[in-house]
């Protein structure tokens, strides 16, 4: 076990034992590790004709927690990949956190001594917070047909690089997002196994991965901003932008340009607004100002409401005033009055019994 | 939920745009371990 006092995710003793019993666990050669050596090499770089026995292979363990959820072990580094963000119209994070619970693997704990299912799900909602950060974010645009028919012809021109029918439009190692397109109908299961072409009405799809290097330099792209799949694109909207018209819509011919206006029913002035101020994020902002404009007048309805049982309290509380103030100066004006009397009386007797004495 | 179902200007270039995903990854964990072949002997 490390110990250099840097506070670090605590993993189960027996990690691999509970991820290897887990139904759903897989293991697959990420990279081998010369024997001499030591130099780690991905499985992708070791070329086939390499002397395989001189490497030890490394594996890398996955298991699901749920059908959304995939957490990876692999070269002392946990990973959680989070799919179809779209399923989810609130935050990812509820449903993932009890998936983390129920695999086993990181422990978690509650600062009680019996803690509760809430608890729990508070403390690993922390260990997310505190000990995972951003790796890669992935968003996907599939073009129609008409927009896809346009554009094929600039990817396949103003690619870098070429991969399995996949078309990178940016390349170096530390770039902050990578840019892939390819045709997403060609590569359909329908099409498994037949050459690898364009037929009219195929569709391209268009890849930004925001890599580990855009999450350090954007400060606002965090795990707590990273919420619901609409909160993400309009966290990231100017980004995403920025790499379509880049590496895309720059790349257009005057003629391709023209094509895409038309296809779009845009012009020149206007695409990119239409792009940049898109009408979800208006609804987005509209329907949070609506329940904002809900609750601030539930707020004024209760403050209202208060306001006047305190002001009937405050009449309540005059009148009483008055009340016990007309009371004491009863009491005072009939104390007086009594006092008055039985000193009138006691000075009568006074004088009856002075005068009487006198006369004996 | 996708932008497209929201924008009617994506839902006009956009066939879909609901395929995204997060990979987060742990800053440090308090164990050390590499899994060889050995480890599934």
């Amino acid at each position: 076990m490390l110990n250099t006092g840097t506070k670090r995710l605590s993993v189960a003793e027996n990690f691999i034992d509970v991820m290897m019993a887990h139904p759903t666990f897989e293991k697959t050669i990420s990279g081998y590790q010369h024997n001499l050596t030591g130099t780690y090499f991905a499985a992708g770089q070791l070329t086939p004709d390499a002397n395989k026995s001189l490497y030890t292979p490394i594996y890398r363990l996955t298991i699901k927690p749920d059908k959304y959820t995939v957490v990876i072990y692999d070269r002392n580094t946990f990973f959680i990949k989070i799919f179809n963000l779209a399923h989810f119209d609130k935050s990812r994070y509820r449903t993932l956190v009890q998936a983390l619970i129920d695999c086993d693997v990181f422990i978690h704990k509650a600062r009680v001594a019996d803690p509760t299912a809430k608890h729990k799900r508070e403390s690993m909602r922390l260990i997310l917070k505190r000990d995972f950060g951003l790796h890669e974010y992935e968003w996907g645009l599939t073009f129609n047909g008409e927009i896809s028919n346009i554009l094929l012809p600039v990817i396949q021109r103003e690619a870098i690089v070429n991969i399995d029918d996949c078309y990178y439009l940016n390349k170096g190692k530390r770039i902050q997002c990578k840019i892939k397109v390819y045709n997403v109908s060609a590569l359909a299961e329908d099409r498994r196994g037949k050459p690898y072409q364009y037929i009219v009405g195929d569709l391209m799809k268009f890849e930004v991965t925001f890599q580990r290097e855009f999450f350090i330099h954007h400060g606002y792209a965090t795990i707590s901003s990273f919420t619901s799949q609409i909160a993400i694109f309009s966290l990231l909207l100017t980004d995403i932008l920025k790499q379509f018209n880049q590496h895309l819509l720059k790349k257009l011919t005057k003629f391709e340009t023209k094509k895409l206006y038309s296809a779009t029913g845009t012009t020149k002035g206007n695409f990119m607004d239409k792009l940049t101020n898109p009408d979800s994020l208006q609804t987005l902002l509209d329907g949070d100002l609506l329940a904002l404009k809900k609750q601030l007048n539930a707020l004024f309805t209760v403050i209202e409401a208060h306001t006047s049982a305190t002001s009937a309290n405050t009449a309540a509380t005059e009148a009483h005033t008055i009340a016990v103030n007309a009371n004491t100066a009863a009491l005072t004006a009939a104390n007086n009055a009594h006092f008055l009397s039985e000193s009138s009386a006691f000075v009568k007797e006074v004088e009856a019994k002075t005068i009487k004495e006198n006369f004996v | 939920m996708g932008v497209a179902e929201l924008n009617p200007f994506y839902a006009a270039i956009l066939e879909a745009d609901k395929d995204s995903f997060i990979y987060l990854k742990a800053r440090y964990i308090d164990k050390s371990m590499i899994v060889h072949a050995d480890d599934f002997l």
